[in-house]
C-alpha cells in the first residue's frame, strides 16, 4: 500500500514536472523576446510602435495572468481561435512576464549614460552601431538579475495552468491528494520540486551573467 | 608667407557663420561669426556658460543651432527649411563627422570594452580597418600616449589621466582633421594634468590637425595655441595671437578675466 | 461533486463567471452565423469516433488514476449512453471544477460529466440531461464530538459550530436557510483540506453529500468519524451537462439515459459504485431548474 502511494506520487510528480519545465522554459523564451520587441518599440522613434507598445505593457501587466490565460484558452475559441491547452499556457505566462521584461528592457536601455551615445556620436557610428555594440552590450548585464527574477515569477505562475487542463506539477498533487487523501507528501514534494527548479533557474542566470560580464585581460 | 600657407588661409575649414544658439530663452551664442584655417590650433577662454564649449558640441553635431548656418571644409551642416537652420539628414552627416574628432571632460570610453577595444573598434566600425590592422593601430596610439601596457585593462581599473590619454589615442585613431578637445583636463587631479598637457603638445607638433581646444589652463593655452578667442555672453570679444591677448587684451572684460587692471581710466 | 465544487474558490468562482458571461455573450452572437451546419452535432461525434467529456477529479463521482485515466460511476455512466449512441470511444478533458462549463462553451469539450448538480443557475448557462446521480447530503464529524447533530437546524442551535462547506456549493444556500449565520460556515476547498480542517478541530462539522464524505471517510480508515445523512435537506440529483446550442444532442442522450434505466443496465452501473439507482428516477430536471429543491 506504502509502496504504491509512492510509486504513484512518483509517476504524478514526473508527468507534472514534464509540463512545468515545459511552459517555464518555452515561457521564458516568448517572455524574453516580447521583452526585447516592446522595450524597443517603447522607445521606438516611430508613434505608432510606440503605442502599440505601451498598450501591450500596460494591459498585460495591469490585467492578472490567471485571467489572460482563461482567455486565451476559454475566450478565443468564440472568435474562432482554438489553441492547445499547452500553447495557451506558454502564450499567456510568456506575454504576461514579457509585459513585465519590456518594462526592464527599456529602463535598462535608458539607464545608458548620455555621454556614451555623445562618444558613439563624435566616433562617427550610425544609431545601429550604436545600439549594437555600446547600448546593448552595457544594457543587457542590466536587465539579467531581474531577468532571473522574472523568470523565477513564471515558473512560480505555471501552477495556473491546472485552469486550462493542464496537469503540471501542482495540478498532479491536487489529484493525488484528492485520490490518497494524503496531504504532507504531495506538498513537501511539490515544494522541494519547485525550489529545486528554483535553484537551477538561479544557477541558469549566474552562468548567463558571467558569460556577459566585460572581461579584462592580464598581460 | 608660402603659396602654400596663402592658399591654406584663403580655405577655412570651419566657419561658423551668424550662429545663434539658445537654451530655454536664455542665448548662449549671439549671432556668432567665426572663421577657423586649415591647421590652425586655437584656444577657446572665457568664464563657464560663456558658449565656447557649446562652439565645440555644435561641430560635433551634438546641438543644434537656432539661427546661421555652420560648414565644414566647405560643407555646410544646415539647411533652411522655412527660415529655420535644420541639421542635414543623418546619412549626410556622416561625411561631415568622418572629419571631426572630440574628446571629453569625462573621457566618454566605453566601460564594457578594453582599452584595445575602445581605440580598435571605431576604426572597425567606420570601415577604416579590419580588426587586426585596427588593432595593431590601437597599440601603436597606444604606445604614444603611454599606455601600451594597459591595452587589455578595462577603463575603470585606469586613473584619470590615463583615461584621458586613451580617449584622446581613440579619437587620434579615425585620423581626423580637426580635433575637438572640450576642457580635456578639468575633470583630473591636479597632479595628472600636466600627462594630458604634454600629449597634446606632442599632438599638436605632430598631426597637423586644425585643433579647437576649451580649456582653463591659461598658461598651457598661451604656450599651445596659435591663436586665442576670449569669450563672453555669447560673443567672441578678443581673438588674436596668445602673447597680443595675453598680455595686451584691448577689451576691458578679458582684462577682467585675466586678473588685469583696467586700462588708462 | 455537483454543487459541491470541490475545487472553487470564491474568487475563482467571480472570474470563471465573468469570463462565462463573456464567452456566453459572443457565443450568442455567433450562433447565426455557424447556424448553417450541415451535420447533426451527433452524426458530427459519430463520425469522429469519441465523445470529449470535461471532468474534474470528484471521487467517487469522478475518479482520474495516477495515468489520467478516467473512471468513476459518472463518466462509465455516460460512456455507456454515448456507445448506445454511436459514439463509441470517451476522451476526458481534465480541469478543475470551476473550468468545466467554461470549457464546454468555449468547445472545449461535448458535454460534462463530472456529478454537476441540477440548480436554477447553471441551467441557465447550460442545457443539463435529466437527473442520473442522485445523493443527499451528509455531516461529518469526529466521533468524539460532543455535540450530535443531525440536521442543518441542528447546526444552526450550537454556536460552538464551525461548519464546513464546499466553497459555491449548495451546502451553503441550506445552511443559511435553516439559520445558520454566515461567520460559522468555513469554505473548503476539497475533500482532503476539509478532513485536514476537521481533524484539527478548525472545523467540528464537515457539510457535503453523503458518497463523497463516504469516500473521506473510506480514505482515513484509522480515524473514528460519524457519517450523519441530514434530516432536513433535499435529495441533490446531477446531469450532463451540453452546450445551450446541442440541445438536440441532449434530447437524444435523455433518450437513450431512459433506454438504460428501463433495460438495468443504469441500475448495474450505480450498483456498483454504491449509488442509489432509485433516487434519480423520482425526480425531474424541471422541477431542480425551477430551484423547488434548493430553497
Amino acid at each position: 500500500m506504502t509502496e504504491n502511494i509512492v510509486l504513484d506520487l512518483f509517476c504524478s510528480v514526473l508527468h507534472g514536472l514534464e509540463i512545468t519545465v515545459a511552459l517555464t522554459v518555452l515561457g521564458s523564451v516568448l517572455a524574453f523576446i516580447c521583452a526585447f520587441v516592446f522595450g524597443l518599440g517603447r522607445i521606438a522613434r516611430w508613434r505608432l510602435i510606440r503605442i502599440i507598445s505601451v498598450f501591450y505593457i500596460e494591459v498585460f501587466r495591469g490585467t492578472s495572468v490567471f485571467v489572460q490565460v482563461f482567455w486565451l484558452y476559454y475566450a478565443l475559441p468564440a472568435f474562432g481561435i482554438l489553441l492547445s491547452p499547452f500553447l495557451s499556457g506558454i502564450l499567456g505566462l510568456g506575454l504576461n512576464v514579457g509585459a513585465y521584461g519590456a518594462e526592464v528592457v527599456r529602463s535598462a536601455i535608458q539607464a545608458t549614460g548620455k555621454d556614451q551615445y555623445e562618444s558613439c556620436c563624435a566616433l562617427n557610428f550610425t544609431r545601429y552601431q550604436t545600439f549594437r555594440y555600446i547600448v546593448l552590450p552595457q544594457a543587457f548585464p542590466r536587465m539579467l538579475p531581474v531577468f532571473g527574477n522574472n523568470m523565477v515569477e513564471l515558473m512560480k505562475a505555471t501552477s495556473i495552468v491546472s485552469l486550462i487542463s493542464l496537469s503540471d506539477i501542482t495540478f498532479q498533487a491536487q489529484q493525488f491528494r484528492i485520490r490518497t487523501g494524503q496531504t504532507f507528501l504531495p506538498f513537501a514534494v511539490t515544494l522541494l520540486v519547485y525550489f529545486l527548479l528554483y535553484l537551477g533557474i538561479l544557477f541558469f542566470v549566474q552562468s548567463v551573467t558571467r558569460l556577459t560580464k566585460p572581461k579584462s585581460v592580464k598581460v | 608667407m608660402s603659396k602654400m600657407e596663402q592658399k591654406a588661409v584663403s580655405r577655412p575649414i570651419i566657419e561658423l557663420s551668424n550662429v545663434s544658439k539658445a537654451f530655454n530663452g536664455v542665448s548662449v551664442l549671439d549671432n556668432l561669426n567665426l572663421v577657423i584655417p586649415k591647421g590652425q590650433k586655437v584656444a577657446l577662454l572665457g568664464p563657464s556658460g560663456s558658449g565656447k564649449t557649446t562652439i565645440l558640441r555644435i561641430l560635433m553635431t551634438l546641438e543644434t543651432i537656432d539661427a546661421g548656418q555652420v560648414r565644414v571644409g566647405g560643407q555646410s551642416m544646415y539647411e533652411e527649411q522655412s527660415g529655420v537652420p535644420r541639421l542635414l539628414p543623418e546619412s549626410q552627416l556622416r561625411s561631415v563627422r568622418a572629419r571631426i574628432g572630440m574628446v571629453f571632460q569625462h573621457f566618454g570610453l566605453f566601460p564594457h570594452l578594453t582599452v584595445l577595444s575602445n581605440i580598435a573598434l571605431p576604426q572597425i566600425l567606420n570601415g577604416q580597418a579590419r580588426k587586426a590592422e585596427a588593432e595593431a593601430r590601437a597599440l601603436d596610439l597606444l604606445q604614444t600616449v603611454g599606455l601600451a601596457d594597459k591595452a587589455h585593462l578595462l577603463p575603470d581599473q585606469l586613473s584619470g589621466g590615463q583615461k584621458q590619454r586613451v580617449a584622446i589615442a581613440r579619437a587620434l585613431a579615425l585620423q581626423p582633421d580637426i580635433l575637438l578637445f572640450d576642457e580635456p583636463t578639468s575633470a583630473l587631479d591636479p597632479q595628472r594634468v600636466s600627462e594630458v598637457l604634454d600629449l597634446l603638445n606632442v599632438i599638436g607638433e605632430t598631426t597637423g590637425a586644425t585643433m579647437l581646444l576649451v580649456t582653463h589652463e591659461m598658461e598651457f593655452a598661451r604656450q599651445f595655441a596659435d591663436r586665442v578667442l576670449f569669450f563672453d555672453h555669447g560673443q567672441i570679444v578678443e581673438d588674436g595671437a596668445p602673447d597680443l591677448v595675453f598680455t595686451n587684451p584691448q577689451d576691458h572684460r578679458t582684462r577682467a578675466f585675466l586678473g588685469l587692471p583696467a586700462r588708462g581710466v | 461533486m455537483g454543487s459541491m465544487s470541490n475545487r472553487l474558490r470564491k474568487i475563482y468562482a467571480v472570474t470563471v463567471l465573468f469570463m462565462a458571461f463573456s464567452v456566453g455573450a459572443v457565443h450568442a452572437a455567433q450562433a447565426q452565423t455557424t447556424a448553417q451546419v450541415p451535420l447533426s452535432r451527433l452524426a458530427q461525434l459519430q463520425q469522429r469516433g469519441y465523445v470529449r467529456i470535461g471532468l474534474s477529479n470528484e471521487p467517487p463521482w469522478t475518479v482520474i488514476d495516477a495515468d489520467g485515466r478516467v473512471g468513476g460511476v459518472g463518466p462509465e455512466l455516460t460512456h455507456a449512453v454515448f456507445q448506445r449512441m454511436g459514439v463509441p470511444e470517451m476522451q476526458g478533458v481534465l480541469s478543475t471544477f470551476g473550468g468545466l462549463i467554461p470549457g464546454l462553451l468555449a468547445d472545449r469539450s461535448d458535454a460534462i460529466s463530472s456529478g454537476l448538480f441540477i440548480q436554477p443557475g447553471r441551467c441557465q448557462a447550460v442545457a443539463f440531461s435529466e437527473p442520473d446521480l442522485c445523493d443527499r447530503e451528509a455531516l461529518l464529524m469526529l466521533a468524539n464530538g460532543h455535540s450530535n447533530p443531525r440536521s442543518y437546524h441542528d447546526l444552526a442551535k450550537d454556536h460552538a459550530l464551525q461548519i464546513g462547506v464546499p466553497a459555491g456549493g449548495s451546502e451553503e444556500h441550506a445552511a443559511l436557510a435553516a439559520g445558520v449565520p454566515a461567520n460559522r460556515l468555513v469554505p473548503i476547498s476539497d475533500g482532503p483540506s476539509g478532513m485536514i480542517m476537521l481533524l484539527s478541530g478548525r472545523i467540528q462539522v464537515y457539510s457535503l453529500p453523503a458518497s463523497s464524505a463516504q469516500h473521506l471517510v473510506d480514505l482515513w480508515h484509522e480515524q473514528k468519524l460519524t457519517l450523519v445523512k441530514v434530516e432536513d435537506a433535499p435529495v441533490m440529483c446531477a446531469g450532463i451537462a451540453f452546450s445551450p446550442r446541442a440541445v438536440a444532442l441532449r434530447d437524444a442522450y435523455d433518450h437513450v439515459l431512459a433506454q438504460l434505466k428501463a433495460d438495468g443496465t443504469y441500475d448495474r452501473i450505480l450498483l456498483a459504485h454504491g449509488f442509489d439507482p432509485t433516487l434519480a428516477r423520482e425526480h425531474t430536471r424541471k422541477e431542480f431548474c425551477a430551484g423547488k429543491e434548493v430553497q
